[in-house]
């Protein structure tokens, strides 16, 4: 890869295509690997596939753009402040909708601080939550019989089900 | 509406459970069938000297979980997080540092008495690590599993729970330990005794049958092919002696 390149375009898995400057791929292992492997100067055609849907893709991107210069350069105390509270901005979602899209993405993706976002937003959602409520928030639905029920309440006399 | 959640593989779920208080890894285990198995990671401690840098943090660390019962900072040594009340595996292996005697018999006072089904201790042998009788009286063990540690004399044993034992370079008192042991482990369905260290000579107690036994694998001097007569998968060890 020539060094002039500054930026490189994939496809979603939908077939939209996206741009992504060099430094924000860096941020995710397998897209770092294609730079390195692939040919993404300008006399070569081949695009390749991230299989992440285009509405996803957007928001990685978003992301991998806002955090790559810290990543590449290592920033200031005051900037990871900022970057924090950029991130809670940022995790603000559909929950059912996107979140676990993007979790999903980050994994495959090998994009530690995005996943680790991912999961600390999804465990937010349950934390101090009942189990009707969180089954309510993420649409999970109750398959214990009654007599699994009664059973799981006499191993568990101290925690509630309700 | 779907259930997205549920669908994503079991190692993201645990990851996203992870950054979860226990309690509430537990009260999630109630959700529906797809998460009940997920709580059996945070069941478990498997305490192993690779986690450690010396052994003096080790035998700290061991002490500090299980005397304070505060599981809650496991999660920076790598090790999923636990509360004591839910514990119900635990491990302990150290083969390179010695752990005084005396403190491996206060951790194995606070695992009796908790709801611990599963214990399995690992200890290199030169360390001559005597465990206390109180271990083989506990009425809730389903398995146990000890190498390298050395047993003292045998006054009672009531194992009514326990399924699963195995001894592996076990040092053994006398050389009517085994049968007294196995005379309190009604039903105990696999039995797996190698590398015993058990030099003793004389008549032995009569072993009773195992009814419940289905898998052994057992050295044929020690266990009278009698007493495994219901057994469905067995593995005697034979040793052959040639005379030229």
């Amino acid at each position: 890869m020539s060094s002039s390149v500054e930026a490189i375009t994939v496809l979603s898995s939908d077939g939209d295509e996206f741009k992504i400057t060099v430094s924000a791929a860096k941020l995710s292992k397998p897209l770092n690997w294609m730079l390195e492997d692939v040919c993404f100067s300008d006399d070569c055609d081949e695009v390749p596939t991230i299989e992440v849907n285009s509405k996803t893709l957007v928001k990685v991107i978003e992301y991998c753009e806002k955090h790559a210069p810290r990543a590449n350069s290592g920033a200031s105390d005051s900037d990871a402040e900022e970057l924090k509270k950029w991130d809670i901005e940022f995790m603000k979602m559909d929950v059912k909708d996107i979140l676990f899209h993007i979790l999903m993405a980050a994994n495959y993706l090998h994009m530690e601080g995005l996943y680790d976002l991912a999961c600390q937003t999804a465990a937010d959602l349950m934390k101090g939550m009942t189990v009707s409520q969180i089954r309510k928030i993420f649409h999970i639905k109750n398959d214990f019989s009654s007599e699994e029920q009664e059973q799981l309440r006499r191993q568990h006399p101290g925690c509630s089900f309700d | 509406m779907c259930d997205r959640l549920s669908s994503l593989p079991d190692s993201l779920l645990l990851d996203i459970l992870s950054f979860l208080p226990t309690k509430e890894v537990v009260a999630a285990s109630f959700l529906s069938k797809r998460w009940r198995p997920l709580v059996h990671y945070f069941w478990t401690l498997d305490i192993h000297e690779r986690h450690f840098p010396g052994g003096e943090v080790f035998v700290q660390f061991v002490d500090y979980v299980l005397i304070s019962g505060d599981l809650e900072f496991l999660k920076n040594f790598g090790l999923n997080c636990c509360y004591l009340e839910f514990l119900k595996n635990f491990g302990l292996n150290c083969w390179r540092w010695n752990v005084p005697n005396d403190m491996i018999n206060n951790w194995i006072d606070v695992l009796i008495n908790s709801i611990v089904e599963h214990l399995e201790i690992s200890i290199a042998p030169t360390f001559q690590i005597e465990l206390p009788s109180s271990i083989l009286n506990w009425s809730t063990i389903r398995v146990l599993k000890f190498k390298g540690v050395t047993f003292s004399s045998l006054y009672s044993v009531n194992l009514p729970s326990l399924k699963v034992l195995v001894l592996d370079m076990v040092r053994l008192p006398d050389i009517n330990f085994l049968p007294m042991l196995l005379s309190g482990c009604a039903l105990l369905e696999m039995l797996v005794l190698t590398e015993l260290d058990n030099n003793h000579y004389g008549p032995m107690q009569e072993i009773k049958r195992l009814n419940c036994l289905v898998a052994t694998d057992v050295p044929a001097s020690l266990v009278p092919v009698k007493v495994l007569s219901n057994v469905t998968f067995l593995r005697l060890q034979v040793r052959l002696t040639l005379y030229t």
